[in-house]
C-alpha cells in the first residue's frame, strides 16, 4: 500500500516525505477498513449534485 | 465612562443599550477591542484586529442612530469574522501561512449583510489552518485555548470565532463548518453554534475547504443572538450557487414558544453510540426535562448514518485536494503537517470513492426526510467526548482510547452531508468543563431548532456559570 500511494501521489507529481508516506498508508489503510460494503444502500446510480445540466450550469 | 461589565452582555441587550444612546458604539468598539487585545495573547482567538476601521464604522453607527436611523438589533454591535470571511481589500489568512498576505478581491456575501445591518466588524478569528481539522492547534497564529480553560482545546476548525464569543471578546462571531466546525469548537466553548441549513446562507467570498459541505453560520451567546445574526446573514444569493431561493422567516417569532406538542426524534445506534456516559446521561437529562415541558420523544431509524464518516471524510478530501491542488503542488513545505497529509491524502480519492460517497448522502438524506416526517427535531450530544487536553492526539471515551478527530466530529458530519440544520446549546458541565446538545431539524426549519433551543438554554442546564475568563 507504501507505494501504491507513493505512486498514485507522483503521478500527481507530488512527492510525501518518507515519514510521511508512512502516516498516508496509515490513514489509507483506516479509510478503506470503514468503507461500506456490498450491503450499503446506493440510491440512485446517478447523485443530482453530479447531473450535468447543458446551457443551466450555476 | 462604559463599565466593561456590558462586554458580558448578549449582543442583543447590548444592541438594546446602543439603540436607546445609552451606550456610545465607539466607546463600546474601543472598549471590546481593548479587552481581545489584552487577552488574545493567552487564548489565541484573534488573528488580526482593524481598530481604526472599526471606530469609523461604529462612528457611522453612532451619527446615523443620533439622526434617527436605526437599522436593527446588531446596528452599532462589535462582531468578529473566522479569517476564512472576505473583507475587501483586507487580509484573509485562512489561517495559513501560505495565505498569510492574501487579501480578499471582495466582501464575503454576509459580511455585505452585516455592514448593512450596522454591525462594527473588529477583528478576524483564528482558526485551523486552512479549517482543515479541529483541534485549532494552528503552528502559524497559535493553538487557540478554551476560555473555560486555557489548558484544554477549544475546537476548530472556527475555535477563534467560539473563543472570542466565550471570553466576551466579540459580541457574536461568524464561523463556517464543513464537518462540525461552527458546532465543535461552539460546544466545547460552552457556546451557542448554528448550521444552518445547506443555501440558507451564501457562502459566496467565504474561503472552501469542501464547496459541498461548507456552511457559514453564527456562534453566539445566546440563541436569540443567534436568531438575529442568521435573521442578518440568510437569504438568497445567486453569486452562490447552493444559495435558495427560499423565503426567510422571522427567526425570534417563535422563539419563546416553547416544545409543548413538538415531537423529539432520538436515534440510538449511532448518535449515542461510543458516547461518554456522562454525556449520554446529560443529553438523555435535557430530553427528559423537554418531555416535562411537554414534547414527546419518538425513537428514529436512520442506518445509513453507519457510513457517515466515510463518506464525510472522502467529500471533504476529495474536494479540499480539488480546492488546494495548486497550494499543495507549489507550497507544499509552507503548510502545517497535518493539514499537508490531508491534502495529499486527498490526491489518492478515486473518482468512484468520491461518487459512492455522493450515493451514500443522498439515501442519507432521504432517510432523514422520512424521519422529519414524524418528529420536528432530533436530539443528540453534539460532541461525544468531554473536552480535551490542547495538543492531545488521542483520547479517553468511557476507558477506551480513541483517535481525535473523527470521534470529534462524528455526530456533526451526517448533517453537513445532508445539509439539515444543526443547532448546538450548552447543555451541562463535566468536571466544570461545558457540554453541548445538538438539535437537527427539517431543511429550512431553523425556526423550529431556535425555538428548541431556546428551551433547552431556559432550563439554565449551566446553572448561571460561564467561562473563567469570560467579563462576566
Amino acid at each position: 500500500m507504501d507505494t501504491t500511494v507513493k505512486a498514485l501521489l507522483a503521478a500527481r507529481g507530488i512527492h510525501p516525505a518518507d515519514g510521511e508516506t508512512e502516516a498516508l498508508a496509515g490513514r489509507w489503510h483506516r479509510l478503506h477498513r470503514t468503507a461500506p460494503g456490498p450491503e450499503a444502500p446506493c440510491g440512485d446510480p446517478t447523485p443530482p449534485i453530479l447531473v450535468f445540466r447543458p446551457g443551466r450550469q450555476p | 465612562m462604559t463599565d466593561p461589565a456590558v462586554l458580558a452582555l448578549s449582543a442583543v441587550e447590548v444592541g438594546e443599550l446602543i439603540a436607546t444612546r445609552q451606550i456610545s458604539p465607539v466607546e463600546l468598539t474601543r472598549l471590546q477591542t481593548e479587552r481581545a487585545r489584552r487577552l488574545n495573547p493567552q487564548l489565541h482567538a484573534y488573528i488580526s484586529f482593524r481598530e481604526d476601521r472599526a471606530l469609523t464604522e461604529a462612528r457611522t453607527a453612532e451619527a446615523e442612530i443620533a439622526a434617527g436611523h436605526h437599522r436593527g438589533p446588531l446596528h452599532g454591535v462589535p462582531l468578529a469574522l473566522k479569517d476564512s470571511l472576505f473583507l475587501a481589500g483586507e487580509t484573509t489568512t485562512l489561517g495559513a501561512h501560505t495565505h498569510r498576505d492574501h487579501r480578499a478581491p471582495h466582501d464575503a456575501a454576509v459580511v455585505e449583510k452585516l455592514r448593512a445591518a450596522g454591525a462594527v466588524i473588529i477583528g478576524k478569528l483564528n482558526m485551523h489552518e486552512h479549517a482543515w481539522g479541529v483541534s485549532n492547534a494552528n503552528p502559524w497564529f497559535g493553538t487557540t485555548r478554551n476560555p473555560w480553560d486555557p489548558h484544554r482545546m477549544a475546537g476548530g476548525s472556527s475555535g477563534g470565532s467560539a473563543a472570542a464569543t466565550a471570553a466576551d471578546l466579540a459580541f457574536a462571531t461568524l464561523g463556517a463548518d464543513a464537518a462540525g466546525s461552527i458546532r465543535v469548537p461552539a460546544a466545547l466553548c460552552g457556546t451557542v453554534g448554528l448550521k444552518p441549513t445547506y443555501g440558507r446562507v451564501s457562502t459566496h467570498g467565504d474561503f472552501p475547504l469542501a464547496w459541498s459541505l461548507g456552511h457559514v453560520g453564527p456562534i453566539t451567546r445566546t440563541v436569540t443572538d443567534a436568531a438575529v445574526t442568521l435573521q442578518a446573514i440568510a437569504g438568497h444569493d445567486p453569486r452562490d450557487p447552493a444559495s435558495a431561493d427560499t423565503p426567510v422567516p422571522d427567526f425570534r417569532a417563535g422563539l419563546e414558544s416553547g416544545v409543548a406538542g413538538l415531537v423529539i426524534g432520538v436515534e440510538e445506534d449511532f448518535l449515542f453510540h461510543h458516547c461518554d456516559d456522562r454525556i449520554a446521561t446529560i443529553t438523555r437529562g435535557i430530553i427528559d426535562r423537554l418531555v416535562e415541558h411537554g414534547a414527546r420523544v419518538v425513537e428514529v431509524d436512520l442506518p445509513t448514518l453507519a457510513h457517515s464518516e466515510w463518506a464525510g471524510t472522502m467529500t471533504s478530501l476529495a474536494e479540499a485536494a480539488t480546492v488546494h491542488h495548486r497550494t499543495l503542488l507549489d507550497h507544499a513545505a509552507g503548510l502545517g503537517a497535518d493539514v499537508r497529509l490531508q491534502l495529499q491524502l486527498g490526491q489518492a480519492v478515486s473518482a468512484v470513492d468520491y461518487l459512492r460517497a455522493q450515493q451514500l448522502r443522498r439515501h442519507l438524506d432521504r432517510e432523514f426526510t422520512t424521519a422529519f416526517e414524524r418528529v420536528d427535531v432530533i436530539l443528540s450530544p453534539t460532541v461525544p467526548v468531554p473536552t480535551p487536553r490542547a495538543g492531545a492526539q488521542r483520547i479517553e471515551v468511557n476507558g477506551r482510547s480513541v483517535g481525535l478527530g473523527g470521534n470529534l466530529i462524528r455526530y456533526c458530519v451526517p448533517a453537513n452531508l445532508t445539509g439539515h440544520p444543526a443547532l448546538t446549546v450548552p447543555a451541562g458541565l463535566i468536571d466544570a468543563l461545558p457540554v453541548g446538545v445538538q438539535i437537527m431539524g427539517r431543511a429550512f426549519d431553523e425556526a423550529t431548532v431556535l425555538r428548541v433551543g431556546r428551551a433547552v438554554e431556559s432550563l439554565d442546564p449551566l446553572g448561571g456559570r460561564r467561562a473563567p475568563l469570560s467579563a462576566g
